[in-house]
Protein backbone atom coordinates (compact mmCIF):
# COMPACT_ATOMS: atom_id res chain seq x y z
CA UNK A 1 0.00 0.00 0.00
CA UNK A 2 1.25 3.47 -0.80
CA UNK A 3 -0.18 6.91 -0.16
CA UNK A 4 -2.92 7.90 -2.59
CA UNK A 5 -0.94 10.86 -3.93
CA UNK A 6 1.99 8.57 -4.75
CA UNK A 7 -0.34 6.16 -6.51
CA UNK A 8 -1.83 8.98 -8.60
CA UNK A 9 1.59 10.15 -9.72
CA UNK A 10 2.66 6.55 -10.43
CA UNK A 11 -0.43 6.01 -12.58
CA UNK A 12 0.49 8.91 -14.83
CA UNK A 13 4.05 7.68 -14.90
CA UNK A 14 2.86 4.30 -16.19
CA UNK A 15 1.59 5.77 -19.45
CA UNK A 16 3.90 6.67 -22.34
CA UNK A 17 2.90 10.28 -22.89
CA UNK A 18 4.67 10.74 -26.20
CA UNK A 19 6.36 8.66 -28.82
CA UNK A 20 8.16 9.28 -32.08
CA UNK A 21 10.05 12.31 -33.30
CA UNK A 22 11.88 13.68 -36.29
CA UNK A 23 13.66 10.41 -36.93
CA UNK A 24 10.36 8.56 -37.14
CA UNK A 25 8.72 11.17 -39.28
CA UNK A 26 5.87 11.47 -36.86
CA UNK A 27 5.44 12.36 -33.23
CA UNK A 28 2.42 11.45 -31.15
CA UNK A 29 1.67 13.16 -27.86
CA UNK A 30 -1.16 12.55 -25.43
CA UNK A 31 -2.98 15.50 -23.99
CA UNK A 32 -5.42 13.74 -21.71
CA UNK A 33 -5.29 10.48 -19.78
CA UNK A 34 -8.32 8.94 -18.11
CA UNK A 35 -8.07 5.74 -16.12
CA UNK A 36 -10.51 3.67 -14.13
CA UNK A 37 -9.20 0.80 -12.10
CA UNK A 38 -10.07 -1.29 -9.09
CA UNK A 39 -7.91 -0.59 -6.08
CA UNK A 40 -7.40 -1.88 -2.60
CA UNK A 41 -7.77 0.88 -0.09
CA UNK A 42 -6.92 1.28 3.55
CA UNK A 43 -7.63 4.26 5.72
CA UNK A 44 -7.54 5.04 9.38
CA UNK A 45 -3.88 4.12 9.91
CA UNK A 46 -2.61 7.57 8.96
CA UNK A 47 -4.26 10.69 7.48
CA UNK A 48 -5.76 10.15 4.05
CA UNK A 49 -5.93 7.00 1.99
CA UNK A 50 -3.39 4.31 1.30
CA UNK A 51 -4.06 2.41 -1.88
CA UNK A 52 -2.63 -0.05 -4.33
CA UNK A 53 -3.66 -2.02 -7.36
CA UNK A 54 -5.45 -5.20 -6.25
CA UNK A 55 -2.93 -7.66 -4.87
CA UNK A 56 -5.38 -10.50 -4.50
CA UNK A 57 -5.64 -13.25 -1.97
CA UNK A 58 -2.25 -14.70 -2.92
CA UNK A 59 -0.60 -11.36 -2.15
CA UNK A 60 -2.33 -10.58 1.10
CA UNK A 61 -3.89 -13.77 2.37
CA UNK A 62 -7.25 -12.02 2.43
CA UNK A 63 -10.03 -11.19 0.04
CA UNK A 64 -9.92 -7.42 0.40
CA UNK A 65 -12.87 -5.58 -1.14
CA UNK A 66 -12.10 -3.62 -4.27
CA UNK A 67 -12.85 0.06 -4.53
CA UNK A 68 -13.01 1.87 -7.84
CA UNK A 69 -10.69 4.74 -8.71
CA UNK A 70 -11.18 7.02 -11.72
CA UNK A 71 -8.66 9.69 -12.46
CA UNK A 72 -8.25 12.08 -15.37
CA UNK A 73 -5.06 13.97 -16.09
CA UNK A 74 -4.78 16.78 -18.55
CA UNK A 75 -1.75 18.32 -20.20
CA UNK A 76 -1.55 21.99 -19.43
CA UNK A 77 1.09 23.34 -21.82
CA UNK A 78 4.77 24.10 -21.59
CA UNK A 79 6.25 23.71 -18.12
CA UNK B 1 -25.47 2.47 9.13
CA UNK B 2 -24.15 1.50 12.52
CA UNK B 3 -25.56 3.78 15.21
CA UNK B 4 -23.40 4.95 18.13
CA UNK B 5 -20.34 3.20 19.52
CA UNK B 6 -17.80 3.90 16.81
CA UNK B 7 -15.03 1.37 16.12
CA UNK B 8 -11.38 2.27 16.56
CA UNK B 9 -10.53 2.35 12.84
CA UNK B 10 -13.40 4.63 11.86
CA UNK B 11 -12.55 8.25 11.13
CA UNK B 12 -14.68 11.40 10.95
CA UNK B 13 -15.86 12.28 7.45
CA UNK B 14 -14.60 15.86 7.78
CA UNK B 15 -11.09 14.69 8.66
CA UNK B 16 -11.19 12.10 5.91
CA UNK B 17 -12.18 14.57 3.19
CA UNK B 18 -9.64 17.13 4.40
CA UNK B 19 -6.91 14.47 4.29
CA UNK B 20 -7.86 13.42 0.74
CA UNK B 21 -7.83 17.08 -0.28
CA UNK B 22 -4.28 17.34 1.05
CA UNK B 23 -3.25 14.21 -0.80
CA UNK B 24 -4.66 15.55 -4.06
CA UNK B 25 -2.75 18.79 -3.48
CA UNK B 26 0.42 16.79 -2.92
CA UNK B 27 -0.25 14.78 -6.09
CA UNK B 28 -0.70 18.01 -8.02
CA UNK B 29 2.56 19.40 -6.58
CA UNK B 30 4.37 16.22 -7.54
CA UNK B 31 3.02 16.42 -11.10
CA UNK B 32 4.25 20.01 -11.34
CA UNK B 33 7.72 18.96 -10.14
CA UNK B 34 7.76 16.19 -12.71
CA UNK B 35 7.20 18.75 -15.43
CA UNK B 36 10.33 20.59 -14.33
CA UNK B 37 12.42 17.44 -14.60
CA UNK B 38 12.34 17.27 -18.35
CA UNK B 39 8.78 16.44 -19.31
CA UNK B 40 7.69 18.44 -22.34
CA UNK B 41 4.28 19.35 -20.90
CA UNK B 42 2.84 20.15 -17.51
CA UNK B 43 0.24 17.72 -16.28
CA UNK B 44 -2.60 18.45 -13.97
CA UNK B 45 -5.15 16.38 -12.16
CA UNK B 46 -8.42 17.24 -13.86
CA UNK B 47 -10.84 14.85 -12.22
CA UNK B 48 -10.66 12.37 -9.44
CA UNK B 49 -13.40 9.94 -8.48
CA UNK B 50 -13.33 7.11 -6.05
CA UNK B 51 -16.04 4.66 -5.07
CA UNK B 52 -15.26 3.48 -1.57
CA UNK B 53 -16.69 0.48 0.22
CA UNK B 54 -17.27 1.78 3.72
CA UNK B 55 -19.31 1.26 6.81
CA UNK B 56 -20.92 4.42 8.09
CA UNK B 57 -20.93 4.83 11.84
CA UNK B 58 -22.02 7.52 14.27
CA UNK B 59 -20.14 8.14 17.49
CA UNK B 60 -21.54 9.30 20.81
CA UNK B 61 -21.08 12.97 19.85
CA UNK B 62 -23.15 12.52 16.69
CA UNK B 63 -20.15 12.67 14.37
CA UNK B 64 -20.48 10.63 11.18
CA UNK B 65 -17.53 8.28 10.73
CA UNK B 66 -16.38 6.06 7.89
CA UNK B 67 -14.61 2.76 8.21
CA UNK B 68 -13.09 0.96 5.28
CA UNK B 69 -14.69 -2.42 4.63
CA UNK B 70 -12.45 -5.28 5.69
CA UNK B 71 -11.89 -8.72 4.13
CA UNK B 72 -15.06 -10.78 3.73
CA UNK B 73 -17.24 -8.09 5.29
CA UNK B 74 -20.54 -7.83 3.49
CA UNK B 75 -23.10 -5.07 3.53
CA UNK B 76 -20.71 -2.15 3.04
CA UNK B 77 -22.07 1.07 1.59
CA UNK B 78 -20.61 2.50 -1.59
CA UNK B 79 -19.61 6.13 -1.19
CA UNK B 80 -18.86 7.93 -4.44
CA UNK B 81 -16.51 10.84 -4.05
CA UNK B 82 -16.05 13.07 -7.05
CA UNK B 83 -13.40 15.77 -6.95
CA UNK B 84 -13.08 18.12 -9.85
CA UNK B 85 -11.06 21.19 -10.63
CA UNK B 86 -12.63 24.36 -9.36
CA UNK B 87 -11.35 27.84 -9.84
CA UNK B 88 -10.60 30.45 -7.20
CA UNK B 89 -13.61 32.62 -8.21
CA UNK B 90 -15.88 29.57 -7.76
CA UNK B 91 -14.46 29.01 -4.29
CA UNK B 92 -14.92 32.64 -3.35
CA UNK B 93 -18.47 32.66 -4.68
CA UNK B 94 -19.61 29.53 -2.89
CA UNK B 95 -17.64 29.40 0.33
CA UNK B 96 -18.93 30.82 3.54
CA UNK B 97 -16.23 32.83 5.27
CA UNK B 98 -16.35 33.13 9.04
CA UNK B 99 -14.13 36.18 8.61
CA UNK B 100 -17.03 38.01 6.95
CA UNK B 101 -19.34 37.26 9.86
CA UNK B 102 -20.30 40.25 11.99
CA UNK B 103 -20.01 38.16 15.14
CA UNK B 104 -17.81 35.13 14.48
CA UNK B 105 -17.65 33.87 18.08
CA UNK B 106 -18.26 30.16 18.30
CA UNK B 107 -21.54 29.18 19.93
CA UNK B 108 -19.39 27.14 22.34
CA UNK B 109 -18.04 30.39 23.74
CA UNK B 110 -21.48 31.67 24.70
CA UNK B 111 -22.42 30.83 28.23
CA UNK B 112 -25.78 31.34 29.89
CA UNK B 113 -27.82 28.99 27.72
CA UNK B 114 -26.64 25.76 29.29
CA UNK B 115 -27.02 23.82 26.04
CA UNK B 116 -26.15 20.14 26.18
CA UNK B 117 -23.59 18.67 23.79
CA UNK B 118 -26.44 17.05 21.88
CA UNK B 119 -28.22 20.36 21.46
CA UNK B 120 -25.03 22.04 20.22
CA UNK B 121 -24.60 19.25 17.67
CA UNK B 122 -28.20 19.76 16.49
CA UNK B 123 -27.54 23.48 16.03
CA UNK B 124 -24.35 22.74 14.08
CA UNK B 125 -26.28 20.41 11.80
CA UNK B 126 -28.52 23.35 11.00
CA UNK B 127 -25.39 25.25 10.01
CA UNK B 128 -25.17 27.33 13.16
CA UNK B 129 -21.56 27.46 14.30
CA UNK B 130 -21.18 31.05 15.42
CA UNK B 131 -23.19 33.80 17.01
CA UNK B 132 -23.74 35.70 13.75
CA UNK B 133 -25.35 32.62 12.19
CA UNK B 134 -27.49 32.07 15.28
CA UNK B 135 -28.79 35.63 15.17
CA UNK B 136 -29.65 35.33 11.47
CA UNK B 137 -31.35 31.96 11.85
CA UNK B 138 -33.23 32.72 15.01
CA UNK B 139 -34.39 36.30 15.37
CA UNK B 140 -36.62 36.54 18.43
CA UNK B 141 -39.85 36.37 16.41
CA UNK B 142 -38.82 33.03 14.83
CA UNK B 143 -37.47 31.33 17.94
CA UNK B 144 -40.50 29.06 18.35
CA UNK B 145 -40.21 27.49 14.93
CA UNK B 146 -36.43 27.13 15.16
CA UNK B 147 -36.72 25.61 18.62
CA UNK B 148 -39.21 23.07 17.28
CA UNK B 149 -37.00 22.25 14.31
CA UNK B 150 -33.95 21.43 16.41
CA UNK B 151 -35.84 20.20 19.46
CA UNK B 152 -34.28 22.77 21.79
CA UNK B 153 -36.46 24.59 24.34
CA UNK B 154 -37.16 28.17 23.23
CA UNK B 155 -36.06 29.42 26.66
CA UNK B 156 -32.56 28.08 26.03
CA UNK B 157 -32.34 29.79 22.65
CA UNK B 158 -33.56 33.03 24.21
CA UNK B 159 -30.96 32.74 26.95
CA UNK B 160 -28.29 32.11 24.33
CA UNK B 161 -29.33 35.16 22.30
CA UNK B 162 -29.37 37.29 25.46
CA UNK B 163 -25.95 36.02 26.49
CA UNK B 164 -24.56 36.62 23.01
CA UNK B 165 -25.79 40.24 23.10
CA UNK B 166 -23.88 41.13 26.24
CA UNK B 167 -20.56 42.98 25.88
CA UNK B 168 -17.53 40.73 26.05
CA UNK B 169 -13.84 41.59 26.17
CA UNK B 170 -11.81 38.89 24.47
CA UNK B 171 -8.33 40.40 24.18
CA UNK B 172 -6.43 43.63 24.04
CA UNK B 173 -3.34 44.94 22.32
CA UNK B 174 -1.03 47.87 22.74
CA UNK B 175 -1.14 50.24 19.76
CA UNK B 176 1.60 52.80 19.23
CA UNK B 177 0.55 56.00 17.51
CA UNK B 178 3.49 58.34 17.20
CA UNK B 179 4.73 58.89 20.72
CA UNK B 180 1.49 57.71 22.31
CA UNK B 181 0.71 54.27 23.57
CA UNK B 182 -2.94 53.40 23.13
CA UNK B 183 -4.89 50.31 24.01
CA UNK B 184 -7.15 48.47 21.61
CA UNK B 185 -9.77 46.35 23.34
CA UNK B 186 -11.34 43.64 21.20
CA UNK B 187 -14.46 41.66 21.84
CA UNK B 188 -18.15 41.74 20.99
CA UNK B 189 -21.00 44.20 21.63
CA UNK B 190 -18.54 46.73 23.00
CA UNK B 191 -20.68 49.70 22.02
CA UNK B 192 -24.35 50.36 21.43
CA UNK B 193 -23.42 53.21 19.12
CA UNK B 194 -24.57 55.80 21.66
CA UNK B 195 -22.52 55.63 24.79
CA UNK B 196 -19.53 53.53 25.82
CA UNK B 197 -17.58 54.09 29.01
CA UNK B 198 -14.23 52.45 29.60
CA UNK B 199 -12.32 52.34 32.87
CA UNK B 200 -8.77 51.19 33.28
CA UNK B 201 -7.80 50.27 36.83
CA UNK B 202 -10.98 51.93 38.02
CA UNK B 203 -10.43 55.27 36.25
CA UNK B 204 -12.43 56.48 33.24
CA UNK B 205 -10.31 56.88 30.11
CA UNK B 206 -10.89 58.57 26.78
CA UNK B 207 -12.48 56.40 24.08
CA UNK B 208 -10.98 57.43 20.76
CA UNK B 209 -12.81 54.99 18.52
CA UNK B 210 -15.66 52.59 19.17
CA UNK B 211 -17.10 49.80 17.07
CA UNK B 212 -19.01 46.77 18.30
CA UNK B 213 -15.93 44.56 18.11
CA UNK B 214 -13.18 47.03 18.97
CA UNK B 215 -12.48 50.03 21.21
CA UNK B 216 -9.43 52.25 21.02
CA UNK B 217 -8.73 54.01 24.33
CA UNK B 218 -6.04 56.31 25.66
CA UNK B 219 -4.60 55.03 28.97
CA UNK B 220 -3.37 57.56 31.50
CA UNK B 221 0.32 58.05 32.07
CA UNK B 222 0.41 56.05 35.29
CA UNK B 223 -1.55 53.09 33.98
CA UNK B 224 0.52 49.95 33.82
CA UNK B 225 -1.87 47.13 34.62
CA UNK B 226 -5.24 46.52 36.17
CA UNK B 227 -8.83 45.81 35.32
CA UNK B 228 -10.51 46.80 32.07
CA UNK B 229 -14.17 47.67 32.49
CA UNK B 230 -16.41 48.36 29.51
CA UNK B 231 -19.88 49.72 30.24
CA UNK B 232 -22.41 50.00 27.45
CA UNK B 233 -26.18 49.61 27.09
CA UNK B 234 -26.50 49.06 30.82
CA UNK B 235 -24.15 46.05 30.74
CA UNK B 236 -20.58 45.66 31.92
CA UNK B 237 -17.69 43.52 30.64
CA UNK B 238 -14.36 43.12 32.36
CA UNK B 239 -10.89 41.82 31.70
CA UNK B 240 -7.33 42.72 32.67
CA UNK B 241 -4.71 44.76 30.87
CA UNK B 242 -0.99 45.26 31.10
CA UNK B 243 0.96 48.01 29.39
CA UNK B 244 4.69 48.34 28.79
CA UNK B 245 6.25 49.03 32.16
CA UNK B 246 8.39 51.98 31.10
CA UNK B 247 6.93 55.42 31.87
CA UNK B 248 5.54 57.82 29.31
CA UNK B 249 2.80 55.95 27.45
CA UNK B 250 0.32 58.76 28.11
CA UNK B 251 -0.72 61.40 25.68
CA UNK B 252 1.96 63.65 24.41
CA UNK B 253 4.82 61.88 26.09
CA UNK B 254 7.46 59.93 24.30
CA UNK B 255 9.79 57.12 25.17
CA UNK B 256 7.21 54.34 25.03
CA UNK B 257 8.76 50.94 24.80
CA UNK B 258 7.64 48.52 22.18
CA UNK B 259 5.85 45.29 22.85
CA UNK B 260 4.03 44.10 25.89
CA UNK B 261 4.96 41.79 28.69
CA UNK B 262 1.40 40.70 29.20
CA UNK B 263 0.28 37.14 29.04
CA UNK B 264 -1.92 35.65 26.29
CA UNK B 265 -4.36 37.92 24.55
CA UNK B 266 -2.07 40.92 24.35
CA UNK B 267 -0.11 42.14 21.38
CA UNK B 268 1.51 45.31 20.15
CA UNK B 269 1.38 47.08 16.83
CA UNK B 270 2.27 50.35 15.19
CA UNK B 271 -0.45 52.67 13.97
CA UNK B 272 -0.01 55.44 11.42
CA UNK B 273 0.16 58.82 13.12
Amino acid sequence: MIALDELIVALLGSVPLERGGAADGVRVAIDEVAMTLPVEVRFGARPGIEASAPRGRYGTGFDLPHHLLSVTFTAGGEP
Amino acid sequence: MIPKGASARAIPVDDFLAAIGEQLDRAQDALAIKARTGRPLTWALKEFKIALQVFVEIDAQGQVLWRSAGPNESGASTVNLDFTTITRPMIEENTYSALDEADGRSIDQIGGADLSDDERVRLRRLGVRNVGQLKRLAPRERLDSVGDAVNIPVGKLEAMLRASSRPTVQRHEVVKKGSETLLRIQGANLTDGINTEVRLAGEPVEVLDATPDSLLVRPMEHHTSGQIEVMTAGERATSFFRLPSTSGHGAGTGNASSGSASSGGTGSKEMPS
